[in-house]
């Protein structure tokens, strides 16, 4: 058996990563996980969360948004409805984010639906903050 | 002479409507490769989740399954049909691809004694279809290929099919749209969409490999899927008619521009022709004028 696992990472607009590695972490709906190859197989919902793609120094960080997580002993295949990596994460786009939500949120009389959506982005923006926050790997 | 000054202004206008489609077929070349990535890049998430909705659909009984998976009674049914088509025309048979299908598919559902109703994604559809079934209307949903993005799939489209899938207003979902192949062919395209179809050869197949594990357990993930997956598709028809749209109108436009050459090829032979005939008239005059002078 390898010792590396295929990981994939989909949104609906696009293929964002496939590629191997050693060790995948990410944030399941009952806490997070950690998946190397050889797993047994399972399926989880994700709720918003750092999924990191490797280990030590040169792992990967990725905020994503809630979605499901595919574990199969070679491959482990994470849907989600939107994800970030760090590198793209700066404390203006979670400003943006956050103003905007709330915004949205103050209007009255919102449907639910509308309701849960805004709130998740405001979720999404707290992770994105917690990410930076965490200090630089190698300092 | 009147009619050279008609074929002047003939060929003026066929000049102009030449270099109109040329611009729109190099407009559409352009938006055609972005789309085309947009397109092939929502393929996986919609395989993939499908995939996952199969599995499990296999592992929950028929009368647990929640209503998005259930097979619907026997018997006349409410049925909607979601049209793709673009909102502007110009495209070849690209809109009316869609529209003759629909046709044909109501007429036989009606045939069967199922209520239709219609949902337009995209202008067209609905300009050329809402005298004839404009009782049957449900939503018209303009603009969204603007701008492409999922969110506003799912906000716009998807989580108002399940609002009236919920109210009862339908029980049956299809989705038709012409999906992208290459630049030169797009695929009319049917996929059931509401309950979300299990197909039987995929579930024994799937029997004999272990079952995975779920987590928090089998009905919540099926409970989150299922709504999500009606979202994916959705987006993923949306994407799909997109790029046909752009491959179809910049075929449309390489047709059109072809023509107009080959018009304006006949009408210059056609203008010089009587051009030469006007001069030699016009010499034939003066020169029998001169003879009957010197007479």
């Amino acid at each position: 058996m390898s010792i590396v696992i295929q990981m994939e990472l989909v949104t609906p607009e696009a293929l964002l990563l496939s590629e191997e590695a050693m060790l995948v972490t990410a944030p399941g709906a009952e806490g997070y996980f950690g998946v190397m190859s050889g797993h047994a197989p399972f399926v989880t919902l994700l709720k918003p969360g750092v999924l990191t793609v490797g280990e030590g120094d040169d792992a990967r960080h990725f905020v994503v948004a809630g979605g499901f997580a595919e574990v199969m002993p070679e491959k482990v295949t994470i849907l989600t409805e939107r994800a970030l990596p760090r590198e793209k994460i700066t404390t203006q786009l979670i400003q943006d984010e956050q103003k905007e939500a709330q915004a949205k949120l103050a209007a009255p009389d919102l449907e639910e639906s509308t309701i849960a959506y805004w709130q998740s982005r405001i979720d999404f923006a707290d992770v994105c903050q917690e990410l930076l926050n965490r200090p630089k790997p190698g300092t | 002479m009147a009619n050279l000054k008609h074929l002047r202004n003939r060929i003026r206008s066929v000049n102009n409507t030449r270099q109109i489609t040329k611009a729109m077929k190099m407009v559409s070349a352009a938006k055609l490769r972005r789309s085309q990535e947009r397109a092939l890049a929502t393929r996986p998430y919609s395989l993939r989740i499908r995939a996952m909705i199969q599995s499990l659909a296999t592992l929950i009984p028929p009368e647990n399954a929640p209503p998005l998976l259930a097979r619907a009674p026997e018997g006349p049914r409410k049925i909607l049909l979601v049209l793709y088509t673009a909102d502007r025309g110009l495209c070849g048979s690209f809109n009316s691809a869609v529209i003759r299908a629909t046709r044909a598919r109501v007429a036989q559902l009606k045939q069967q004694g199922h209520t239709v109703s219609l949902t337009f994604v995209g202008r067209k559809g609905h300009d050329v279809l809402k005298r004839q079934y404009g009782d049957m209307t449900r939503d018209v949903h303009v603009g969204l290929t603007r701008h492409l993005s999922f969110e506003n799939a799912e906000r716009i489209v998807a989580n108002r099919l399940l609002a009236d899938f919920e109210a009862g207003r339908f029980d049956e979902c299809h989705l038709v749209y012409n999906a992208f192949k290459s630049a030169m062919t797009q695929e009319l395209t049917w996929r059931q969409l509401i309950p979300a179809p299990v197909e039987k050869s995929a579930a024994e197949e799937d029997a004999v490999v272990a079952s995975p594990l779920f987590e928090p357990d089998e009905e919540t993930v099926l409970a989150a899927l299922l709504p999500r997956n009606i979202a994916v598709q959705v987006f993923q028809a949306l994407a799909e008619s997109n790029a046909a749209e752009h491959a179809a109108r910049m075929s449309a436009m390489d047709n059109a521009v072809r023509n107009a050459g080959e018009m304006l090829k006949k009408l210059n032979i056609k203008y010089n022709r009587t051009r030469q005939a006007a001069i030699t008239t016009e010499l034939m005059e003066i020169i029998g004028g001169s003879e009957s002078l010197k007479g």
